[in-house]
């Protein structure tokens, strides 16, 4: 379009000035009053100058493309497809449009180099253009202030009917005619009028009497704006402008946007309300101040609220909400200290050894000087939940970063553990809310086909150590017993030592006879015990399962398939201990040596019924 | 095709967490912070950081509505090469006297950007680049902006007058 409007108040005839909300009249300028501000990214295509845009919403994005060397496509972000290619030689400026050609880029090109690439460019409005002058801040409802455009026909044609049309209440606009130098007159401020310019009469818009502006020409234009009543950080202001150029009816708009404050609108906010309800936002606050100390509110005794503070500016923009926080009022008028906020990740994970590890995080950031300093655990182990307020609790310092790791020590196995984690404030004895029972058992963690020695007693699954002199029984009638004297574990059938296992080598009572074994196990159990009675005493040790190795224990006589002395090398780490368990192929014998405070494998019997012992092994878990 | 957000603070409120849900089925949500698409995610829950005094409109949308408008809190200048700069030198008024806060190298680029850092609410800011080097005349522009978005939170500690009952704040 040949007509374009330009900012006044240059020093320069045809100068640099830049500030839409400082065109006083006088000099045109080369700004044009644009109403938008385009942004490009970083990475702008080279040689393409982005001057000036339109889109119909914003802010928007625009994808410009140079599918070749000379040409360039433009298309809305969101747009499947480009608008017309338009082919742009070096020092041309042109309107590319979007496949909405009511959407376009004025781009002009600067380099004869070879057009490439793609770039994104952002369209935002713009505040202060020349529509908008200076943001209003008064508490003056009925002045105006003014600034000026001069609209110049930069083509080779004449634009005759020239008309332009207020679209907002707040703008009244009256053309005046330049002098032989091309100027307006100049005013002082923002807030003078411009002398002769009838903004009642307004510019004409009568059907053919619009102004004529031939190639060349210019004229002045005077926009008065009005202080709006409406506060408002963004309020729309448009002119249209419509002309005749070659017969043809055109229109073009001009768009801005100019924000109304009002200083005394400036207020803090109170919203409030009693818990558990939280207060409402959109509804009106319960008090309003210009000042924080100004803000004031009733509240009643031992009653806790729920409440936040926000500020509004002048222009109506208020603070985020952020969070409601509570107003805890005893019955002395005395703000309390809110609970505790609850600990989280509270969680309680079995350990292999039997006990139970209690973990949770307590960062208490929303408590801020009103932190817990303590863990607290409600702790119960015959299946009852834990009640805060008749048990006794466990009460764990905090450390500095919150992380609690408390071990409750092992006890029988499937024990149920039940847990209720909180966080406590010395000071006041406050405890968080949260009450949420964690529920586990304990467990050991055996070995892949294992099984302890003695079904239903636990004394040899235990890691720990043993310092006392300890007797086992393997049956119900307790006619068959492990027994550890301080430094062996022997094997009684009665009142008969059957073997020993010790901490170099298997001590043993009984005759050996290479007799290989056959039959399967009545149990898991890596001892299990056969006939037993007057005449007949049978003990078998199993392997997977299997009889490998009999133990006659009337004639003292112990029967596998072969005996040898060797070292195993495919027992593995496993917890022990255990005088005796399947271990894959094998059933291992330990021994515990209370001076080194370890298990020794002593000797193992194979699937086939092999005995080997010497087994260079020891267990290193303990 | 509805959307709602819900943006929870961490503490400090430097950090946003935004959890969205739609009316769709199978939604593909669109995040825009100060109105510019930062992520097109199939997941629904966001992290949003903040500098200090940084305000943000965080909108997400499940199609690609236009979304509301936005307050950003801080400025992005523009400006083309200048003949003969080696750099730029940007300088902020600042209790009446010039200070230099950024220095932007010219290797040949044709246009120059820079964002401003966050700047206060409702009060005016001037910023100026000067092209600077062996062959620059040192000419300069100055921009003059008013900064309107969404004020700070306020800081208050609350009171109660034990004898009538009246909460007010410091």
């Amino acid at each position: 379009m040949g007509l374009r409007f330009y900012h006044t108040s240059a020093d320069i005839r045809g100068g640099w000035q830049s500030d839409g909300a400082a065109c006083l009249g006088g000099m045109r300028a080369v700004n044009e009053a644009t109403g938008l501000v385009i942004v490009r990214a970083d990475s702008a295509i080279y040689g393409l100058l982005i001057e000036a845009g339109h889109v119909t919403t914003s802010p928007c994005k625009i994808v410009v493309n140079c599918p070749t060397a000379d040409t360039v496509q433009i298309k809305i972000d969101s747009d499947s497809a480009y608008g017309t290619t338009v082919t742009i030689a070096n020092g041309e400026t042109m309107i590319v449009m979007c496949a909405d050609e009511l959407q376009w880029l004025k781009i002009s090109r600067m380099s004869a180099n070879a057009l490439r690439g793609k770039e994104t460019v952002r369209i935002v409005t713009q505040y202060n253009a020349a529509l908008g002058g200076n943001n209003l801040v008064t508490e003056d409802a009925s002045d105006y202030t003014y600034a000026s455009v001069i609209l110049k026909n930069e083509g080779a044609v004449n634009y005759t009917d020239v008309r332009v049309f207020s679209k907002s209440a707040m703008l009244a606009v009256r053309q005046e005619a330049v002098d032989s130098d091309g100027d307006i007159q100049t005013i002082a401020d923002e807030f003078t009028a411009p002398i002769g310019i009838d903004f009642a009469t307004g510019w004409p818009t009568t059907e053919g009497a619009g102004l004529t502006i031939n190639a060349g020409e210019s004229v002045g234009m005077w926009i008065r704006r009005s202080y709006d009543s409406t506060i408002s950080a963004r309020l729309p202001l448009d002119l249209v402008m419509a002309y005749t150029v070659s017969g043809d009816v055109q229109k073009a708009g001009m768009h801005s946007y100019v924000a109304r404050g009002q200083a005394s609108y400036a207020e803090y906010e109170l919203f409030i309300a009693v818990d558990p309800a939280e207060p409402v936002l959109t509804d009106p606050p319960a008090d309003t101040a210009a000042t924080l100390a100004g803000l004031q509110y009733n509240v009643s005794a031992s009653t806790t609220y729920n409440y936040e503070v926000l500020y509004r500016n002048q222009f109506g923009l208020v603070a985020r909400h952020w969070k409601f926080d509570p107003l805890i009022v005893n019955s002395e008028f005395e703000i309390a200290a809110a609970l505790p906020s609850d600990p989280e990740m509270v969680d309680v994970i079995q350990r292999s050894d039997g006990a139970v590890i209690v973990a949770g995080l307590y960062t208490g950031a929303a408590d801020g000087t009103d932190r817990a300093d303590t863990w607290r655990l409600y702790v119960t182990y015959d299946g009852t939940n834990p009640d805060p307020d008749s048990d006794t609790p466990i009460d764990e310092t905090m450390n500095g970063n919150g992380v609690l790791e408390y071990v409750l020590t092992a006890g029988l196995d499937e024990t149920p553990v039940k847990v209720i984690a909180k966080v406590y404030r010395s000071s006041d004895g406050a405890e968080n809310v949260d009450e949420t029972i964690h529920s586990t058992t304990m467990d050991y963690d055996f070995p892949l086909g294992s099984r302890p020695l003695v079904t239903g007693n636990l004394l040899f699954a235990k890691r720990a150590v043993i310092q006392d002199v300890q007797t086992t029984y393997i049956d119900v009638a307790k006619n068959i017993r492990w027994e550890f004297d301080g430094v062996n574990w022997t094997l009684y059938a009665d009142t008969v030592a059957l073997f020993a296992v010790g901490l170099t080598a298997i001590e043993s009572y009984c005759d050996f006879a290479h007799d290989a074994q056959t039959g399967a196990a009545s149990s898991d159990d890596a001892i299990e015990v056969g006939t037993w009675t007057e005449i007949e005493k049978t003990l078998w040790v199993n392997v997977n399962s299997q009889h490998v190795m009999k133990i006659d224990c009337i004639n003292k006589e112990i029967s596998c398939d072969d005996r040898v002395f060797g070292a195993l090398t495919d027992i593995h780490d496993r917890p022990a201990p255990y005088t005796a368990w399947p271990c894959y192929a094998h059933t291992v014998f330990n021994a515990y040596n209370p001076v080194t405070d370890r298990w020794v494998s002593i000797a193992s019997i194979d699937s086939n019924g092999v005995l080997t012992c010497g087994v260079d092994w020891e267990d290193n878990t303990v | 095709m509805s959307t709602t957000l819900t943006l929870t603070p961490f503490p400090g409120g430097y950090d946003w967490q935004g959890v969205a849900t739609s009316t769709l089925a199978d939604p593909t949500y669109r995040w825009r912070k100060n109105g510019e698409l930062v992520a097109t995610t199939k997941c629904n829950v966001m992290m949003f950081h903040l500098d200090s005094g940084e305000d943000m409109e965080i909108s997400v949308f499940d199609d690609d509505t236009v979304p509301d408008e936005s307050f950003p809190s801080r400025d992005r200048f523009q400006w083309l090469h200048a003949d003969g700069a080696d750099y730029y030198e940007i300088s902020e008024y600042v209790d009446s006297a010039w200070v230099v806060t950024a220095v932007i190298r010219d290797i040949g680029q044709w246009i120059f950007a820079w964002q401003t850092r966050v700047l206060e609410d409702c009060v005016g800011h001037q910023f100026r680049i000067r092209s600077m080097g062996m062959y620059a005349d040192g000419s300069y522009k100055t921009f003059t902006s008013y900064m309107i978005r969404r004020p700070d939170h306020p800081q208050y500690t609350p009171v109660i007058d034990a004898d009538t009952g009246v909460l007010s704040f410091v």
